[in-house]
């Protein structure tokens, strides 16, 4: 017998019917899992993306120069269609035309851009720039956890909401990892006990028995045990946004939408983390249309659903997008770009100084450029995680979560 | 088999149960043999258990009498010596796999996802059915140590070369010939970017990680300009050409070599030595003092304990440098040492996990698409680990992660897993069991080489009822095999 969504329904809906002894006391404990701060969402784009053709500084001459093939056209270009032009933000920066899904959210001051942004690495290495973000170091020493699981840590034994920190994907994002257990999960639908067996509404008490005497695990067990319970009861397959959002069918579209009802249904989340991948489009990334900006706009439109699902949430969510690093200037041979240095951060959210495009701009001039031709990096990406942290989500030691690294404050976000 | 299913079950009484008791997951190929349950099994000598728990992925009671029978030592020292151990069963298992072996002139035509699943079935079906336990368990090791993703572009028409002439071939053999394949191995060259490095515009991504990864260690002392030369040295050497997107086989390219002269761990290599630099890089590295203890600390890890022993990693590494990194001879210094014997209990990675269960419970597998999913939800997606450090190796990176086992034990234990055929009732049948907490006791000899404590295993048969149904034992094979017990090897 093969498992599905229909055999999940339904045998989550037997357990209710029969309500083992373990549900009603989870059911009614909830007071301790209200989040502390507000919620983070992090969103990671996988192999380096191409931020100078996300949000396009159509104000550089140099942008056009060294990409007479990708380049995003300006938004006064009247050779092309109006649907392949920049979206003008505020003169000099502009989006691509598949982020404008975004355009109603930056008005209303929920957007916030940072460009010219990124980490001090300069290895251009992929596995080396995720690993230096995600631990949220500058080099090989320091901690091997990461940031978030740091920050987790730094707020003592508060959240204790099996459901604080969660990754979507297969394996548990390395900033995830810290003392504080932190739950990696395909999609909150897997997250059951249920099977073609009939008795498995008694494994949960068998296992909390059995797990009972292993004192490394017993914790893990239970708390594993409670999140099963909680989504059994919260039903996420039958979830309806609100707002007529219109997620996008994709697995960004689904871990945000998923997100988006764990803190509509106050379980205590804190830290969501959602990998998309697909960005090292080193061959053919194409321009308006084509290879990135199919996911150009899976991003925007993912993004623009979350903001408007979440409008009564929206002042307790931080949302921000990042990717280890950016891409070469000048485009390559194959029509696509190599490894870069500087990228961009979009943060989304209901209490930050939004429609603004910060951090200083270095120019594409060949003069400004560093390296093999990349845009310099003149905003620390912890530069902006740290104000999140600190202003958002309550953290009380910056120290511990980046150590050795002096934020300067952008002023993106407002204090609580 | 329903038949036999139905009359198994009339005897002990349980036909009003559900029925749904064994039966193969899926009709396995004609040349597969079936599942083959245990006939007869007794409570394992803890030496015994626990050596065979650590150096096989699961004990099974005619591997647990041949080593009892021969001695721990005996047993240790035959594993050490795979080709000595006949494997034609498994050999005949592999033997549906076509691209494991395939020359990589031809390998170019076959499906990326193709390749990939058949790398990832065959180290599955090796893992359960090879009688080479410990040799498939060393090569897990090294696969870990040279760690190469296959869902990077083109990795997956490469991978399966490097599995058979690189990690297989030298597992236990001579570290520098291991490392020297490693080097030259088109895989490897192209998951780290190598053949991305010109004298023009130097990429060091394999250089960091030979040094980091697979020789020295991050706290070597190495220092970044020698991570600088290490990369000049390795620049020219790419696999194929770019139009057909690095497919082919390993080629120096002199007119991309910096052939200038460099300075690497403070040994100067002279201008103009062309492919030799590489040679050389290879050469410096084996004779660096960190290169011992590195690879011995992580040995011991593996097979030891998550904080290495320091008098084991020291005997080990003095064992390296006396026989020139003798790997057997490394591997035996570890294994037949008095700290493993007194180690604690390390958490089983996935691959331990789920090929062990189908191992002690006598299934038959051709791996398929549910086990590989399956090995991907509980965070070891087979030779796709996204870094190149390979899969982590410490119980506190796997132990936070306990729905996936949870989930694989309740479908294993279901027999919802295509690709893998089991005999439950052929199982229950021989463990003679006649109700519930004897069949619990049973399993537990079976899984955890001695049953659980009574209270335990009483409270669990009380959990699930106490009626002896074919659902119940399911249950309960289920719950074992979930059980934190059966968790830690």
């Amino acid at each position: 017998m093969r498992f599905t969504r229909r055999a999940l329904l339904s045998s989550a809906a037997s357990v209710l019917a029969t309500l083992p002894t373990w549900m009603p006391r989870l059911a009614f404990a909830a007071p301790e899992t209200a989040p502390r701060g507000g919620t983070l969402v992090c969103v990671f784009l996988r192999g380096a993306a191409d931020m100078l053709n996300a949000i396009v500084p159509h104000g550089e001459a140099a942008y056009y120069r060294q990409r007479p093939f990708l380049a995003i056209p300006r938004p006064d270009d009247r050779q092309v269609a109006a649907r392949l032009r920049t979206a003008d933000l505020d003169g000099f920066f502009g989006l691509h035309p598949t982020l404008a899904p975004l355009l109603p959210a930056w008005a209303a001051g929920h957007v916030a851009l940072v460009h010219a942004c990124g980490t001090p690495d300069e290895s251009r290495s992929h596995f080396r720039a995720m690993e230096l973000m995600e631990r949220g170091v500058d080099g090989d020493t320091g901690p091997a956890s990461g940031w978030i699981g740091r920050h987790l840590a730094s707020l003592g034994d508060g959240g204790r909401s099996p459901l604080r920190a969660i990754g979507f994907g297969t394996a548990l994002q390395r900033a995830l990892y810290g003392p504080v257990p932190a739950t990696a999960l395909r999609s909150i639908a897997d997250f059951h006990l249920g099977g073609a067996l009939p008795t498995v509404p008694t494994l949960p008490t068998a296992l909390a028995g059995l797990y009972a005497g292993d004192e490394q695990l017993a914790a893990t067990a239970q708390s594993t045990l409670d999140i099963v319970a909680r989504l059994e009861r919260l039903d996420p397959l039958s979830y309806r946004p609100s707002g007529g959002a219109t997620y996008p069918e994709s697995e960004l579209g689904m871990a945000l939408r998923q997100t988006a009802l764990l803190i509509k249904a106050d379980l205590g989340l804190e830290v969501a983390c959602i990998d998309v991948d697909g960005w090292d489009t080193h061959i053919a990334q194409g321009g308006s249309e084509g290879l990135m900006a199919g996911l150009l706009s899976d991003l925007g439109a993912g993004l623009a659903a979350f903001h408007a699902d979440l409008a009564a949430q929206i002042g307790g969510v931080t949302l921000v997008v990042m990717s280890e690093f950016g891409r070469r200037v000048t485009e390559n041979g194959g029509f696509g770009t190599d490894h870069g240095h500087g990228g961009a951060m979009i943060v989304l959210g209901g209490a930050i100084a939004g429609g603004r495009v910060y951090g200083a701009w270095p120019g594409l001039e060949p003069e400004q450029l560093i390296g093999p031709g990349d845009l310099a990096v003149t905003t620390d990406y912890r530069a902006v995680l740290a104000e999140i942290l600190q202003h958002r989500l309550g953290c009380p030691d910056l120290e511990s979560v980046f150590p050795d690294f002096a934020a300067t404050p952008l002023g993106i976000v407002q204090t609580r | 088999m329903s038949l036999s299913r139905r009359e198994f079950l009339a005897a002990v009484g349980a036909l009003s149960a559900a029925g749904m008791l064994g039966g193969c997951g899926l009709a396995l190929p004609p040349l597969t043999p079936g599942p083959r349950p245990p006939t007869d099994w007794k409570p394992a000598t803890t030496p015994i258990w626990r050596t065979l728990s650590r150096l096989t992925y699961g004990p099974q009671p005619d591997e647990l009498a041949y080593a009892q029978a021969i001695g721990r030592t005996s047993w240790i020292e035959a594993q050490l010596a795979p080709t000595t151990i006949d494997d034609q069963a498994c050999a005949l298992r592999l033997a549906r796999f076509d691209t494991l072996t395939m020359d990589p002139s031809i390998i170019f035509d076959v499906r990326p996802s193709y390749l990939q699943a058949e790398l990832q079935d065959g180290a599955i079906v090796r893992a359960v059915h090879s009688r080479r336990q410990l040799f498939e368990l060393i090569v897990e090791f090294w696969s870990d140590h040279f760690s190469i993703a296959i869902t990077k572009e083109g990795v997956a028409y490469l991978k399966p070369t490097d599995d058979h002439e690189v990690i297989r071939r030298y597992a236990l053999g001579r570290f520098d010939e291991l490392l020297w394949a490693s080097m030259t191995s088109p895989a490897m060259l192209v998951y780290l970017d190598n053949q991305a490095n010109h004298a023009a515009s130097p990429n060091e991504n394999y250089a960091r990680e030979l040094l980091e990864l697979h020789t020295l260690g991050v706290t070597a002392g190495y220092t970044q300009a020698d991570v600088r030369a290490a990369a000049r040295c390795l620049t020219g050497w790419s696999v194929g050409d770019a139009q057909s997107l690095w497919r082919g086989r390993q080629q120096f390219v002199a007119a991309e070599h910096d052939d200038g002269p460099k300075t690497i761990l403070g040994i100067q290599i002279p201008a103009g030595r062309g492919a030799g630099d590489v040679e050389r890089l290879h050469g410096i590295l084996l004779a660096h003092p960190a290169l011992p203890q590195f690879i011995a600390a992580k040995l011991v890890r593996r097979f030891v304990a998550d904080d290495p022993p320091p008098h084991l990693v020291a005997a080990a590494a003095a064992t390296f440098s006396a026989t020139k990194g003798d790997l057997t001879a490394v591997l035996r210094t570890i294994l037949l040492s008095a700290e493993i014997a007194a180690a604690p209990p390390k958490f089983k990675r996935p691959l331990h996990l789920v090929a062990g269960a189908i191992r002690q419970l006598g299934g038959s597998t051709i791996g398929g698409a549910d086990l590989r999913a399956a090995l991907t939800t509980l965070g070891q997606p087979l030779f796709a680990w996204p870094t190149p450090d390979g899969f982590p190796d410490t119980t506190a990176a796997w132990s936070a992660n306990l729905l996936p086992r949870w989930q694989f034990a309740l479908r294993l234990a279901g027999n919802e897993l295509e690709g893998v055929a089991s005999d439950l009732e052929g199982l229950v049948q021989a463990s003679g069991a006649t109700d519930l907490r004897t069949w619990i006791d049973r399993l537990g000899s079976l899984l955890f080489g001695a049953a659980l404590p009574a209270p335990v295993s009483g409270a669990l048969a009380s959990t699930l009822g106490g009626a002896f149904t074919s659902t119940n034992m399911q249950a309960a094979l289920a719950a074992l095999l979930a059980a934190p017990h059966y968790q830690w090897r």
